[in-house]
């Protein structure tokens, strides 16, 4: 049984029929599938469907024709719903062969299945599926046939041009535009012979002319250039659509971009604003040896306004060779426009005969300044790098700085030796900005370094900033438990304020053996330096300064050690692992230990992370507490909604307890909207 | 006129300039090419989620008067007609259900598209033919071979054509000048993280609301009963959108996958390449949908720590390359306002957009077909291969042709 019989088979006895004559092929449950399919209805039989698109998109090529046969089983089935027919031709779009035409072909004249159908016989390869929707043409009107039109087009059909051409005339403005699109995707020489030959209506005049511009450049493509030409030339002639005229101006550029120079040179100098619209494009679509020079040597005498469209064309030209020295003027060109091109246009045609200029553009506080340090960052040429620190080695501090930042930003290692050097700049900001930029810059080996300069240092200042690049540098450095090594090997060499700015880089940089270097410090009989390790242990990364801080806290005799490494606990049980009744437990310690309002309301704080029953009674206890009722009230508001699932008896207690206790409206609100869900 | 270049300044001059010469100063220095003087006039089709968004950007523009906004929905068509007409103090803006009555207005320079992906290519080749500028959100296209018509409509006719898709620069942009610079050394590999495919939209059909124009909505796309879990416009790549089907998206692997991919291409400085070959998981010795470049540098679907890895061999130096920028602007509707008016091409130009997009598509088309795929990036289709190259394109609803 061939799928003829089957089209023309009843649903169920086509059914039987696939039955019979794929017995082999046909599952048990593979049978249900289909059958399933056959009365599908938008939102039914999910699984039916996505077991029969699994097979369509894994079948083996020698397993497509059996699943294709079953599909068009579905087609030809006499009670098969639309949209299982729908869902079979998108199924044999995977894997329908030429066998699938014939049934295809009898849907494309159907008012609900013909796109279906073309889903199927657009993506077909081969002759059949071309001719099918060739044939369908004559058959349909409307709508129908403007989608098989448009099949016809995407699938390039060489041999449907005739009658495409029948159809560029039609009285059916939609149809006529429909055929002249598919000509021009066809883009042959037959079809633009067809596209010149055949009367169109005005109504589609621009389609008309955008469909020859389309068959003009593909016929450019497959290298038939004369036809081509004659094409763009009666565009430009005749055509008044702006669109058509660039389109016909830039296929001829594009069809002999060694020759075309003063064509398009003319409409560069020229005053047609449409043609303006193409003199970007069309420079850059000749060949740059010719349009290069002839842009360069009329620069200098262009006015602003074309200035702006050569630089802006020459640097988006690519290799163009850069324009050095005669660049600078332009970069102070009296046109603040022509400045702003120019300055931007030195990423690609400057060098290091342009920095200077560009250097003196960072003072402005404009675009043009802007785009100067963008420019300086992104330069990448010989010299720029040796002129820049040169820049930054001599004149206006400010300037120097703002080239410091540049030299970071530019990300090159190689100028870290000129960095150093200006360490010891007799200007503090340069000192610093140079600080700044090693610490952007520099590798693990500058940790020493710095470490060594910040030892070797006097000045406060350059102290702190020697600190602030260590600490970046050896934060980017991956093996936590090795990265402070040289910091730590410093600390044993520093002096008091020193070893306080040390403790400060530990801090940031974590590790176990940061940590015991910070604690050890806890031990100095220097109050600065003890409060420094104290402070660094309370910044930590990590919970492992726990303990420590507890002790702090708990015995120090230093009323502001033990604030801050209170705080610092409190803020490290948040992160710690400890299980609830003990980190409730240390909150409770803290609690009792604490003497100002400040540390009770962070104990408030984090309890609220950890909402159980014993934390809500907890709260209880101190919501009539001098100078941090509101804080506790809230806290234990919180921690009550949280248990609104778990306990809810009690915490409908608790809300109703704050809502006597507190005249907050905000926290009213949300108390009351709390005892709702309970309700 | 002092050297002071503020945008205002600018626009001063530009006024100025525009009574003598066609060409015109304009706020960035650009030599305008619309009339002179005129500013930009745009309109916006698909003001829904992302329409509205990019519509509330472009009215920020000094440069740019907004005049028309088309939705298929009443509701998001009248309230882009509000915040317009609420900019400029006038009732001007006309609200229009179908694209094709905005596009033919002759004073329309640009629209900006936000659609269903869908619906893309249609309208924005239809515009363009038309001489309009666009700005299309991404993906920008729903099928390869879309996306190459795109490219040629917008090269035909000089068009300016610029991808929306923001976080291809904006996301990664430490990493991307760490990798312009060279300082990873020889890029080897991208991990690259985004959803996965869309699927087979199968939901019943629901009472028709008023507020839509449904025939419209579906536009070239296979014929569905309306859901409103098929339509709307929700972010989520759940089920409860358009996003989720493929007759309408390319699903997560294409709503993420355009910033993504796109943002690896960037930083890599592939943007305007293709792949050679995509291969999907195949539960053995290729955990990970992988794509392979002629350069060597390979493409992974996921498997970083981040939403974006690049690895590279840093004892394999490459030299630091000038990376480029939005033009003149620090967005990237900045960056399409300053290139519709000197007509330079856009950073997120689309033939860079389409050639995203095409990533995304193929790792679509692998996952589906579930086997190893060699991609001509040239010619754009699977070689000798003419399953795959079924999936290059869908064929168009009547009456919507390309």
């Amino acid at each position: 049984m061939n799928h003829r019989t089957m089209l023309r088979s009843g649903g169920l006895r086509a059914t039987a029929g696939l039955l019979v004559a794929g017995g082999l092929w046909l599952t048990a449950h593979g049978q249900a599938e289909w059958q399933e399919l056959l009365s599908y209805d938008f939102g039914g039989c999910a699984a039916a469907l996505t077991n029969i698109e699994q097979q369509a998109l894994l079948a083996k090529p020698d397993q497509r024709p059996a699943l294709e046969a079953k599909l068009l089983g579905v087609l030809g089935a006499g009670e098969a719903t639309f949209p299982a027919k729908q869902y079979a031709c998108r199924m044999l779009m995977i894997v329908s062969s030429d066998q699938s035409v014939p049934a295809l072909a009898k849907l494309l004249t159907d008012e609900k299945l013909s796109h279906a159908a073309r889903l199927a016989l657009e993506a077909l390869p081969g002759k059949a599926a071309g001719a099918a929707l060739r044939d369908a043409l004559g058959k349909t009107s409307g709508k129908l046939q403007i989608g098989i039109i448009g099949s016809l087009g995407a699938r390039e059909d060489g041999k449907a041009v005739a009658a495409l051409g029948e159809l560029v005339g039609s009285a059916e403005a939609n149809t006529a535009r429909a055929a002249i699109r598919a000509l021009g995707r066809i883009g042959n020489a037959e079809a633009a012979n067809q596209l010149a030959t055949h009367k169109y209506a005005k109504a589609t005049e621009l389609c008309w002319f955008s469909a020859r511009l389309a068959c003009a450049d593909k016929l450019v493509k497959n290298g038939d250039t004369k036809p081509a030409k004659a094409i763009y030339e009666d565009v430009l002639a005749k055509a008044e659509a702006k669109q058509m005229r660039i389109g016909a101006f830039l296929g001829l550029v594009r069809l002999n971009p060694g020759s075309e120079l003063p064509r398009v040179m003319a409409a560069f100098k020229g005053d047609d604003p449409i043609l303006g619209q193409a003199v970007v494009p069309a420079l850059l679509a000749l060949s740059p040896k010719a349009v290069v020079p002839a842009l360069v040597a009329e620069l200098p005498a262009l006015p602003a306004e074309k200035k702006v469209i050569a630089l802006r064309a020459l640097s988006a030209i690519p290799g163009t060779s850069p324009l050095g020295e005669m660049l600078s003027p332009l970069i102070n060109d009296a046109s603040p426009a022509v400045q702003l091109a120019a300055v931007e246009a030195a990423v690609q045609l400057g060098n290091a005969q342009t920095v200077a200029a560009l250097v003196a553009k960072l003072a402005a506080d404009d675009d043009v300044g802007k785009a100067a340090k963008q420019t300086l960052t992104d330069l990448q040429r010989d010299g720029i790098a040796t002129e820049l620190v040169k820049a930054g080695g001599a004149g206006d501090p400010k300037l120097r700085v703002t080239v410091l930042a540049i030299l970071a930003d530019r990300r090159d290692p190689a100028v870290l030796p000129a960095l150093y050097a200006l360490t010891e700049d007799k200007e503090v900001k340069v000192r610093r900005a140079a600080t700044k930029s090693i610490g952007t810059l520099g590798g693990e080996a500058d940790v020493a370094k710095l470490v060594g300069l910040l030892l070797a240092q006097k000045d406060s200042g350059d102290r702190d900033s020697f600190a602030s690049a260590t600490s970046a540098i050896a934060a980017r450095q991956p093996v936590v438990e090795t990265r402070a090594f040289h910091v730590i090997a410093g600390l044993a060499k520093a002096d008091d304020e020193a070893k306080v700015l040390l403790l400060g880089v530990l801090s940031a940089l974590g590790g176990k053996p940061a940590c015991e270097a910070a604690r050890g410090c806890l031990a100095s009989t220097t109050p600065d330096v003890k409060k420094a390790a104290v402070k660094a242990l309370a910044e930590w990364p990590d919970a492992s300064p726990l303990e420590d801080l507890k002790n702090v806290a708990k015995t120090d005799a230093n009323d502001i050690n033990r604030i801050l490494a209170m705080r610092g606990y409190i803020r490290l049980l948040a992160d710690s692992h400890m299980k609830p009744d003990k980190r409730l437990a240390a909150y409770k310690e803290m609690f009792a230990l604490a003497t100002r309002p400040q540390e009770k309301r962070a104990v408030f704080a984090g309890l609220t992370d950890a909402p159980s029953l014993p934390v809500l009674q907890f709260l209880e206890g101190h919501l009539n507490d001098e100078g941090v009722k509101a804080e506790a009230l809230a806290a234990y508001e919180k921690i009550a909604e949280e248990l609104i699932k778990p306990k809810a008896k009690e915490a409908k207690a608790a809300l109703e307890r704050v809502l006597a206790a507190t005249d907050d409206k905000n926290l009213r609100k949300r108390t009351e909207n709390a005892l709702k869900k309970i309700k | 006129m002092n050297n002071n270049t503020s945008r205002r300044n600018f626009l001063k001059l530009g006024a100025a300039a525009a009574l003598a010469a066609p060409f015109v100063m304009t706020a960035k220095g650009a030599a305008a090419v619309t009339a002179p003087g005129k500013r930009i006039v745009m309109g916006g089709v698909g003001i829904g989620k992302m329409g509205s968004g990019d519509l509330r950007s472009f009215l920020g523009f000094p440069e740019v008067q907004m005049v028309a906004v088309c939705d298929v929905r009443k509701l998001h068509r009248d309230n882009a007609k509000e915040a317009v007409d609420q900019k400029y103090g006038t009732k001007d803006c006309v609200a229009y259900n179908d694209f094709r009555e905005l596009i033919a207005r002759d004073d329309i320079d640009a629209i900006h598209i936000a659609t269903p992906d869908h619906w893309h290519a249609a309208i924005a080749i239809a515009a363009m033919r038309r001489g309009k500028d666009v700005y299309c959100q991404k993906p920008e296209t729903l099928t390869i071979r879309e996306g190459r018509q795109m490219v040629d409509t917008a090269r035909r006719f000089g068009r300016v054509f610029s991808g929306g898709s923001q976080r291809v620069y904006g996301d990664h942009l430490q990493l991307a000048k760490q990798v312009w610079a060279g300082e990873l050394g020889k890029v080897t590999a991208v991990h690259v993280a985004c959803g996965g495919p869309s699927w087979p939209c199968n939901l019943p059909g629901e009472p028709m609301q008023e507020d839509i124009d449904w025939d419209l909505w579906l536009g070239p796309a296979p014929w569905a009963p309306y859901n409103d879990k098929r339509c709307n416009g929700t972010f989520s790549i759940n089920g409860t959108g358009w996003r989720s089907w493929r007759d309408y998206s390319g699903g997560g692997m294409t709503d993420w996958g355009a910033h993504r991919f796109g943002a690896a291409m960037f930083i890599t400085d592939m943007r305007g390449e293709g792949p050679i070959a995509v291969t999907p998981p195949n539960g053995k010795d290729v955990p990970l949908l992988t794509y392979e470049f002629a350069n060597g540098v390979k493409y992974y679907h996921g498997g970083g720590k981040s939403n974006l890895d690049v690895i590279g061999n840093p004892a394999e130096r490459v030299p630091a390359k000038a990376m480029p920028h939005y033009k003149s602007s620090s967005s990237i509707y900045g960056d399409f306002v300053h290139c519709v008016q000197t007509r330079e091409r856009p950073f997120r130009d689309i033939e860079f957009a389409h050639r995203t997009t095409t990533v995304c598509h193929l790792g679509n088309i692998a996952y589906q077909l579930q086997r190893p795929l060699k991609w001509d990036p040239v010619k754009e289709e699977f070689p000798g291969d003419d399953q795959a190259n079924r999936f290059l394109d869908r064929a168009k609803r009547e009456p919507w042709t390309i």
